[in-house]
């Protein structure tokens, strides 16, 4: 054991300046997140106050709706990632490299571009009076509608734009992982007569399970930390319709102060975050190999 | 050997990747960060700057100002800076420069992690989360308040104690488009600053220049969020009705009048002589359509006058013949109303006895003549006697400063001011996001305005409770 770790030293040592600051700066706040989460700490000043942000959280109408909220980006988000990324996978793999190459950068270029950038195009592109869209509505005399400024519209509408983000890496992801299905099941299922939509769900959906779970796993929780785009785009309204967990907890600490009961925000979205994650884990998790 | 060199080599390449991680770490955080230590203008009189007399060696003290946004606000800092530490050679001060669109971010993590600066040129709106929390120290025994008009140290002021230095005052109400209001024929219902005017000719104003076709509109009312609701409050007091109660303990928003505003909000919105899309309008929106020709009238201070004066004539703006006027205001209720911001430095409590005095000494520098006329000098624009909007009011700064531009009119209009919107009340920040999801609703018609109006109070009464 000993020698195996004196082996070892030197790459302990160069895992080492990575291991400092990830302790310090990751592993560390999320325990001193716990910590003050105890606190009615407003910026500097706090006194132990137990549980009772928590009691305060879930008695909050605000924070119940922030939550519906969030939990809609997931459950619109992950399933429509999952599918578009896929189709769009599906359709470019059999092309050309050049027209593959093409492809990859025009949906991997949102994720370059910053999120701050691409939230306000779609604000010009959406605004009510001079925006694009509306533009185009009109030319074919549809009137224009305030999509950011009606409730029921505008949480539809965030989870769009923030699926053409979720998509470009997916689409990469499932393009790499197609490419290592070996070409002789396919072969198989052609001599046996299968259908092109036999072979997707009965050869290319099973062997794509793992990556499958990797991306709803990343994608839920990314659903679960949408913040850019309501913070520049709506504001969080109208009417608290877009209001995220995220945004409530910046809000909560960056503009009132509170940073006991924005820690305790951010303690019950990590937990919710883990239990999802623990739950997909669970059930679909595979030990497909090939 | 080799395996002793293998090690020694990760040493060492571990050893230079901690450090070079610090040092990236270590980077200042500010926008800019300059040391003035020496004067840099030759012409700045360091003779007449005041040097602090003391006895005995004076200490050796660094000082941390930050100061507004702006880039002429920076030089004006460097400046002021370079002529204060002049006078008081063992004064270093580092001026770091505030971020117009988050600084409130910026003041409560620096309330939140203790690196608050000594002395800020902040808005009161930016610090009041601040002075109402016991984060500044009072300045009431370094100001001379004949000085200053007294409605404005009551601004700057909580429990009875001044916080900020009301250096200079913007003044908000409504910019005005004259072109497209002539255009439309009613000019003249238009007054200037210092006129009132009815909400029936406010309405008749709005739906006579509203084009649905040509995209013209005569008003936008913004509720997207909290930019912009000081328009809703004047409102409300020009409607007569009431805000906070006298000692802001108890919101009084679901008032009778209030209601009446909102009424006349929706009948506006369903009349179409309003920008569509009431409830998610923000108010940069109107601000872009103002500044383009197509809206006639938005909330706005004299600061915003003044810029578009000067991109109209560097040709980065259309021209036309804009102006200012003050909000409708219901018969009977008086005028012309408007809404104040003063600007000022402020002292953090930094608990730190040296840097206090000196912080100290450098506000008083700052409300100097001599300092206050490095800013009236900056603020002009060449060629013109036209001051920013942000007209320093220290009553003997403000009486030289001839011919006054749109801006400062709108200042000498202070004695008009209409009433608190209560930002100098604790949790000011909190209280303003209670209020604009409720109005959003209101002109959804998701409620009623009374309801909603009762939603605020309830939601505001819980904030003031705590």
């Amino acid at each position: 054991m000993i020698k195996k770790i004196k082996n070892n030293i030197p790459g302990y040592l160069f895992v080492l300046p990575f291991l400092i600051f990830f302790i310090l700066f990751k592993i560390y706040p999320i325990f001193n997140a716990i910590y003050i989460s105890f606190f009615n700490l407003k910026y500097e000043k706090g006194d132990w106050i137990g549980i009772q942000n928590y009691i305060h959280i879930f008695k909050d109408p605000l924070f119940l709706k922030a939550l519906g909220n969030t939990f809609y980006f997931v459950v619109i988000l992950v399933p429509l990632t999952l599918i578009v990324s896929f189709t769009l996978a599906q359709l470019i793999f059999r092309r050309s490299n050049r027209l593959q190459n093409f492809f990859r950068a025009a949906f991997y270029l949102p994720i370059v571009i910053s999120g701050v950038v691409i939230s306000i195009l779609w604000l010009y592109l959406l605004h009510p009076i001079i925006g694009l869209i509306n533009y185009v509505l009109s030319i074919f005399h549809i009137p224009g509608v305030a999509w950011l400024g009606n409730t029921h519209t505008a949480l539809p509408v965030l989870a769009l734009i923030v699926l053409t983000w979720f998509i470009g890496s997916n689409i990469i992801i499932f393009l790499a992982s197609l490419g290592n299905i070996p070409v002789t099941y396919y072969e198989a299922a052609d001599l046996d007569g299968a259908s092109g939509l036999r072979k997707i769900f009965s050869i290319t959906l099973p062997l794509l399970k793992p990556t499958s779970l990797y991306i709803l796993i990343t994608t839920s929780v990314g659903a679960l930390q949408i913040f850019e785009v309501v913070r520049l785009m709506t504001g969080g309204g109208p009417a608290q319709t877009t209001t995220t967990v995220m945004y409530l907890i910046y809000n909560t600490a960056f503009f009132y102060g509170k940073f006991g009961l924005a820690s305790a925000m951010g303690v019950i979205l990590a937990i919710i975050a883990v239990i999802i994650a623990v739950l997909q884990f669970k059930f679909l998790s595979t030990d497909v190999e090939y | 050997m080799k395996r002793k060199l293998s090690i020694l080599l990760s040493v060492v390449l571990a050893v230079v990747l901690v450090v070079m991680m610090a040092a990236v770490g270590c980077k200042g955080t500010t926008a800019e960060t300059t040391a003035a230590e020496t004067t840099a203008a030759g012409e700045t009189t360091a003779a007449e700057t005041t040097a602090v007399e003391t006895t005995a060696a004076p200490e050796n003290v660094t000082l941390t100002y930050w100061a507004q946004p702006g880039p002429t606000e920076l030089e004006i800092a460097k400046e002021q800076v370079a002529a204060f530490t002049a006078a008081n050679p063992n004064v270093t001060i580092s001026i770091s420069q505030m971020a117009y669109d988050t600084v409130y971010e910026q003041i409560a993590i620096a309330l939140a992690t203790g690196g608050v600066p000594d002395v800020a040129n902040a808005s009161i709106m930016w610090v009041a989360s601040a002075m109402t929390g016991g984060y500044l120290l009072p300045i009431d025994d370094l100001i001379n308040p004949d000085e200053y008009p007294a409605g404005a140290l009551e601004l700057s002021s909580f429990n009875g104690n001044l916080y900020l230095c009301p250096e200079s005052g913007a003044g908000f109400a409504l910019m005005v488009n004259r072109t497209l209001l002539k255009e439309a024929g009613v000019n003249d219902l238009v007054p200037d600053v210092n006129g009132t005017w009815s909400f029936d000719d406010f309405y008749k104003v709005s739906k006579a220049v509203t084009d649905l076709g040509n995209k013209k509109y005569g008003y936008a009312i913004v509720s997207a969020n909290e930019q912009g609701d000081q328009a809703h409050y004047m409102m409300m007091l020009s409607m007569g009705g009431k805000l906070y109660n006298e000692d802001f303990t108890k919101c009084l928003m679901n008032d009778p009048g209030n209601v009446e505003l909102m009424n006349f909000y929706l009948k506006m919105v369903d009349d179409k002589v309003v920008v569509p899309n009431a409830a998610g309008l923000l108010a940069d929106d109107a601000d872009l359509m103002f500044t383009n020709g197509l809206l006639a009238m938005t909330y706005g201070n004299g600061w915003q006058v003044d810029a578009s004066l000067i991109a109209m004539k560097e040709g980065t703006q259309p021209e036309f013949e804009i102006d200012m006027t003050t909000f409708p205001c219901k018969e009977g209720i008086g005028g012309p109303f408007t809404h104040k911001a003063f600007s000022g430095p402020v002292l953090f409590d930094t608990k730190d006895e040296v840097r206090i005095k000196w912080a100290k000494e450098f506000l008083k520098y700052l409300q100097s003549d001599e300092s206050l006329q490095l800013r009236v000098d900056a603020l002009t624009p060449e060629g013109s006697n036209a001051n920013l909007g942000q007209t320093v009011i220290k009553k003997t700064i403000a009486a030289t400063i001839a011919e006054p531009s749109i801006g400062a009119k709108m200042n000498a209009v202070l004695t008009s001011y209409a009433g608190s919107v209560a930002a100098v009340a604790p949790d000011w920040s909190e209280r303003r996001a209670a209020f604009f999801p409720e109005l959003q609703k209101i002109l959804l018609k998701e409620v009623t305005p009374q309801e909603g109006l009762d939603a605020v109070v309830t939601a505001i009464d819980a904030i003031l409770a705590k």
